[in-house]
């Protein structure tokens, strides 16, 4: 019961497309693909990369707002849109 | 002589500092690496007499990134090491073998420490220890730091263990590179090929090395071995070299895992917590109770209650009057009785200032801090706030210093630290002195602007907040460097573990005491230079007209003025004996309160200043704070009296 509504509770309400090009549109609870880095600095890709996240990986999108969070693996990482904006996926 | 290491290395948050106190007992020593603010902890290992073991700051891999990375990176090359102690989460053991890789190509004794094995099997994943062991070519033990399991055979196998030899095939255009510089690397305490993939990948800690290490012909020979790779390489050479290793730690993973009943990481309730606490809405009433809660307990409590007991009871009315007639009785009426109890003595000034008014103050902060650090919050305020900081320049991780601030600006500036790069320590820091009123001002602000009227607060609050903004906006234009963007991992909130937080502030306080007591001591005898020689007054009277003329006020509080920056209580108590005496009107009441409000808390702070940004920043913050806060006082001064207000 209370874990129920805990979870239900941390649910945002973010609306995306239906077909997204970056993990900046994956809908918060959505799995993706990583497909590449398009427009991410060097260095933030090897920050990335040094967290496991790379090409080919699956994420799942926890939340936009005020950060967007994933989860890959065991792990959450928090990092601002503009870096989400910069890493192409496909939807799962 | 230098005793032989053992370095803890791995990711933030595996329970490094729980396994570090598993391996040495009780005793810590805290102490900022050589030339930098980072902390480092060492202690001298139970199981191996003479033999010293160091608990290196989080890295998620090198190249180093962050201050803290480069700290770690600097242990590795620079300390005569032991060995190596990779301390990895077991849950998330594809990252843990990334870096794993990376410290086994250094080709040092190694061991690699799966922590948190109890977590992983909670996630029903099975780990087979004995093939990544094989695979790796070092010990690879599951523990439980926290429950101490697993502990024996660990510092067993580190009393034994012997360097890998381990090595990973890179695309050819690297491992040519690698070849080619390889040769001409001077010996290092890490293998030359390692050596060299840490160079091409732009290390900055393993270029600072080399620069030392070789003449400018060989350096730019490997610079263009470097910039040859680059050039057929379509990502950057750090980027390809990840994920190389990235390759093997997948294969590695895949291979060592069985995952029986794939539980959910999400129905934890320290998971769904911790989800809640990073939430853009149910995130800011937890944030909120948390903020208050440290402020209470810190602010409040630190600087209020306790300050008040042994300041005005202990020190005041015991400790003090029996020092003062003991060194009278000893000494007579001399210098030498003033210097030590007199009104700058080195005693009833200094160390009533370190003991009375900073340590407690200290001791909370350090025990809040702890909590905070233990638990796993700190990421989350960071996200939950950085909005608000990324108007200014800043990112999240800037909100707790500055919170701070309002309890002891001067351990705020401390706390500066934890920030990423030194641009935002700088910032935050002008920040602190100039905007963020202390505890003790801001009581006495409030009281005196709520003597006047509603509005007289809120000109204050926006006359202040208006300056932080704009400071902060200019600041982050000025210095050079981008905003570093806010990246952080959020571990899933945990009880924090009480030893581990005692151990820590225990080890901190004593730091305190060695490193920041001696300050306060030198800053009173310098003031009492200042009052011997006359000084004091001549600036008291120096300062008067631009008090009355410029700013307005009565030509009283530029003794307060002056007062308030050598000790905060002074200043406040005469600006408030000037108000019940009837000489300050409402006008007068908020331009001097904005205007002590801007200028720097106290003398303490300026120290802390000098201590973790150097005395040259110290004195060009002072040159700039100084103007800007009459600055702005005289010009609040005349707006609202050009509104009418008298």
């Amino acid at each position: 019961m209370k874990r129920n509504l805990l979870s239900r509770l941390t649910q945002s309400s973010e609306r995306s497309s239906a077909q997204p090009r970056t993990l900046a549109e994956v809908r918060p609870g959505r799995m993706a693909r990583i497909i590449r880095f398009s427009s991410a600095s060097p260095r933030w890709q090897e920050r990335l990369l040094a967290h496991g996240v790379a090409p080919g990986c699956v994420v799942r999108v926890a939340q936009h707002q005020p950060v967007t969070i994933i989860q890959i693996d065991h792990t959450e990482l928090g990092f601002e849109r503009e870096l989400a904006r910069a890493i192409e996926v496909e939807a799962l | 002589m230098i005793a032989e290491s053992i370095a803890l290395v791995g990711h933030p948050n595996v329970g490094k500092s729980v396994l570090f106190q598993r391996l040495t007992g009780r005793y810590a020593n805290v102490s900022n690496y050589p030339g930098t603010t980072v902390e480092v902890t060492r202690g001298a290992a139970s199981f191996l007499p003479g033999v010293m073991v160091i608990d290196t700051p989080g890295v998620s891999s090198l190249p180093a990134t962050s201050e803290d990375e480069q700290v770690t990176a600097r242990v590795l090359l620079n300390e005569p090491l032991r060995a190596i102690l990779q301390v990895g989460d077991a849950k998330n053991l594809r990252r843990t073998l990334l870096l794993a890789a990376q410290l086994a190509e250094m080709q040092r004794p190694m061991a690699l420490a799966l922590n948190m094995m109890d977590e992983a099997r909670a996630r029903g994943l099975h780990i087979d220890h004995a093939a990544l062991s094989a695979r790796l070519g070092v010990p690879v033990l599951p523990t439980v730091a926290t429950r101490g399991a697993g502990i024996r055979e660990l510092t067993h196998s580190l009393v034994h263990v012997s360097a890998p030899r381990f090595e990973l095939h890179y695309p050819d255009p690297i491992e040519a590179a690698a070849q080619a510089i390889s040769p001409h690397l001077p010996a290092s305490s890490i293998a030359p090929r390692a050596l060299a993939l840490l160079y091409l990948s732009g290390d900055p800690v393993a270029e600072g090395w080399i620069e030392q290490h070789t003449d400018a012909q060989t350096r730019q020979h490997l610079a263009e071995q470097r910039a040859q790779a680059q050039r057929v390489l379509d990502q950057s050479v750090a980027a390809v070299i990840q994920q190389t290793r990235l390759a093997w730690a997948d294969q590695a993973t895949a291979d060592a895992i069985s995952s029986h009943a794939k539980a959910d990481v999400r129905s934890s309730l320290g998971a769904s917590l911790g989800r809640l606490a990073a939430h853009p809405i149910w995130g800011l009433p937890i944030l909120a109770v948390v903020l208050y809660v440290m402020y209470w307990f810190v602010g409040v409590f630190g600087a209020g209650d306790l300050v008040g007991l042994l300041e005005e009871n202990l020190f005041g009315e015991t400790l003090n009057p029996w020092m003062t007639s003991l060194v009278q009785g000893v000494l007579g009426q001399s210098l030498l009785t003033d210097f030590l109890v007199g009104e700058y003595g080195l005693w009833t000034m200094g160390m009533t200032y370190a003991l009375a008014l900073i340590l407690p103050i200290v001791t909370t902060f350090f025990i809040a801090f702890g909590i905070l650090e233990d638990s796993g919050y700190l990421p989350r305020l960071a996200a939950l706030t950085n909005r608000i900081f990324a108007a200014i320049g800043l990112n999240g991780r800037a909100v707790l210093p500055m919170v701070l601030g309002l309890g002891c600006v001067t351990m705020a500036t401390m706390t500066t630290r934890i920030l990423d790069n030194k641009r935002d320590r700088l910032m935050v820091t002008l920040l602190l002195a100039l905007a963020v009123p202390c505890s003790a001002q801001l009581g006495v602000v409030m009281g005196m602007l709520a003597s006047v009227s509603l509005g007289a607060t809120l000109w204050w609050a926006g006359v202040v907040v208006g300056v932080l903004l704009a400071v902060g906006w200019l600041a982050a234009r000025v210095l050079p460097g981008e905003r570093s963007m806010l990246f952080v991992e959020l571990p899933p909130l945990r009880l924090p573990q009480v030893s581990n937080v005692l151990i820590k502030t225990l080890a901190r306080l004593e730091w305190y005491i060695k490193e920041v007591v001696p300050l306060f001591l030198i800053g009173t005898a310098i003031l009492f230079a200042l009052d011997k020689l006359g000084v004091l007054p001549g600036l008291i009277q120096a300062g008067q007209p631009l008090v009355t003329g410029w700013l307005g006020l009565p030509a009283e509080s530029s003794a307060a003025f002056l007062m308030g920056f050598l000790r905060r209580d002074f200043g406040a108590t005469g600006l408030f004996a000037l108000e019940s005496a009837g000489l300050l009107s409402p006008l007068q009441i908020v331009v001097g309160m904005v205007t002590i409000t801007l200028f720097v808390p106290c003398v303490a702070s300026v120290m802390m200043i000098a201590r973790e940004r150097g005395a040259r920043v110290a004195l060009s913050m002072l040159a700039l704070i100084f103007p800007l806060a009459l600055l702005v006082g005289g010009l609040l001064f005349r707006l609202l009296s050009a509104l009418g207000w008298s």
